[in-house]
């Protein structure tokens, strides 16, 4: 795979904007209008499975948050495009050209919130003006899913109607059309840090949702992550806006990774120890960390994990913020449970689950909604763990 | 069940089963588990009603439910004759095994989270899908 061709710093870092007739690269954008959310997924769904030949593909949709599921759909091999239910977007040349192309028999794959991007601007041949769909991306997910199943997790930049629908639950969520907000970069930088490393060598994964204004780091050139004069890491945040991502590598240890994320957490070290050439005012809101060959193995596996991590530790958060109202459901506090890894998810794990136990046990019924609402959020935290075991194998 | 016709077979072959989970993200990976199996998701208030209608060969039920409780519902289905012999699992997120048992579920599994014992579970409850008893006729 080739990942180079197509880089735009630009791009990572905006929404894209494929309505606009210029084709500005900083403004391309796809727009959703007049679809309920859940054909926009459904469709979505099925373009990926033809797309990549696929045996089955399962679509999340994210909120603009990138914390909160909004839909979740699947779909069986579709082979025949004439059979897909097309809605009202701007066509594209990407699927019908590259849909061709049998997959392979073989296991499945996560595609994390972010590489989506790419994947949608393949099918609807926007990715980069003037050049072909981008044929990397489309090989480096055949490969990865070998025609089993994938996974992809897409984000709604914003939300249709006002702004109090994103808080709403998933039922009032349908009807509403928004644009789609993600980036193409993670998958050709982790794939270049496990290319540039030896077999046996520590990759850590750590991903970074931020606040504050400013730009961080250096993006990547090529493919390749720049290293950063006197950084513990390379790294580079994505986008401008509240809630973006850093993605960071570490040479370090899983153990030494995390423990100086919860320093960066608890304000003890500063984003420029880190990555380096931060802006100041840009600071860590929660973290999670995956760690090559001890708890994955594989690009796409790294980032699948990686990116529910940080969704749930998001989650987690935003939970606490709520949760300050009624303390017998406070999370945890400190600046350790701020770095989400899968140590700190199977603590959590058994935490919620006393936590409900003793709900239970101070006379609330199962209809409780407290009761319902800890239960939910166990729920989402052992499927995130049962994900993470099935990429490394252990759940069918 | 009876099926005519080769081409049916197979899909029909499949034990059924009935699953009552209100979390779209543990269905989607219950879903996923028991793909080799033919798996229905239900709400609470319809399930006891297509048991009775198409008696599925399992029905799967996490007990925190909108409406009603999952062990309410286990209790229900094992007092009608037509459905009482349809093995039951809660699959909770609950650690209540004694009260599933008194509502007389079949089998109780705390929703796992360092490995998965669902499959193996519903394998000793039903079998494994390709050996079902959901055979076409000769």
């Amino acid at each position: 795979m080739t990942c180079a061709d197509d880089f735009d710093p630009a791009d990572g870092a905006k929404p894209l904007a494929a309505s606009a007739p210029r084709m500005n690269l900083q403004h391309r954008r796809v727009f959703l209008r007049g679809t309920g959310l859940r054909q926009v997924a459904d469709y979505l769904a099925q373009s990926f499975a033809a797309l990549l030949g696929l045996e089955a593909c399962v679509l999340y949709l994210y909120d603009h948050r990138r914390a909160n599921l909004v839909a979740v759909t699947s779909v069986g091999r579709v082979t025949d495009l004439r059979r897909l239910g097309r809605i009202p977007l701007d066509p594209g040349t990407g699927l019908a050209a590259l849909a061709a192309s049998p997959g392979e028999p073989g296991g499945s794959v996560s595609l994390p919130l972010w590489d989506s991007r790419r994947l949608l601007g393949v099918v609807y041949g926007r990715m980069n003006p003037g050049r072909v769909p981008d044929p990397g991306l489309v090989n480096l997910a055949r490969a990865m899913a070998r025609g089993g199943a994938l996974a992809l997790s897409v984000a709604l930049a914003k939300p249709g109607g006002n702004s109090g629908v994103a808080k709403a639950r998933l039922p009032r969520y349908q009807g509403v059309a928004g644009e789609f907000l993600l980036n193409p970069y993670l998958t050709r930088y982790l794939e270049s840090a496990l290319r540039l490393t030896q077999p046996d060598g520590a990759v850590v994964l750590a991903l970074l949702r931020l606040a504050g204004p400013g730009c961080l780091g250096r993006l990547p050139y090529r493919g390749c992550p720049v290293p950063a004069p006197r950084a513990l890491g390379r790294g580079f945040g994505l986008g401008r806006g509240s809630n973006r991502v850093a993605v960071v590598w570490l040479g370090l240890s899983r153990q030494d990774a995390a423990a100086r994320l919860r320093l960066l957490m608890a304000g003890s070290l500063s984003l420029d120890d880190i990555i380096g050439r931060t802006a100041a005012v840009a600071r860590p809101t929660s973290a999670a960390v995956v760690s090559h060959n001890e708890d994955l193995v594989g690009a796409g596996s790294m980032l699948a994990v990686a990116s529910d991590l940080l969704d749930l530790q998001t989650c987690l958060q935003s939970t606490r913020r709520d949760e300050r109202r009624e303390p017998v459901h406070q999370l945890t506090g400190d600046a350790a449970a701020m770095v989400m890894d899968s140590h700190v998810l199977a603590q959590e794990i058994d935490r919620q689950r006393q936590v409900l136990q003793d709900a239970i046990a101070s006379g609330c019924d199962f209809q409780d909604r407290h009761v319902r609402e800890i239960s939910e959020r166990l729920d989402r935290l052992i499927v995130v763990m049962m994900r993470l075991m099935g990429h490394r194998g252990a759940v069918p | 069940m009876a099926v005519v016709g080769s081409d049916n077979v197979e899909a029909s072959a499949r034990p059924l089963i009935f699953v009552v989970e209100p979390n779209p993200f543990m269905a989607e990976m219950e879903r996923s588990i028991l793909r080799s199996y033919a798996v229905e998701f239900l709400s609470p208030e319809t399930v006891v009603r297509a048991a009775v209608s198409r008696r599925p060969d399992l029905i799967i039920a996490e007990i925190v439910l909108r409406g009603r409780d999952g062990l309410a519902l286990c209790r229900e289905l094992k007092a009608r004759p037509e459905t009482a012999a349809i093995p039951f699992l809660v699959f909770s997120v609950v650690d209540a095994a004694a009260e599933a048992a008194e509502a007389g579920a079949d089998a109780f599994l705390l929703k796992p989270s360092e490995r998965n014992a669902l499959a193996p579970e519903v394998r000793r409850l039903i079998g494994p899908p390709r050996s079902h008893g959901r055979e076409a006729t000769p």
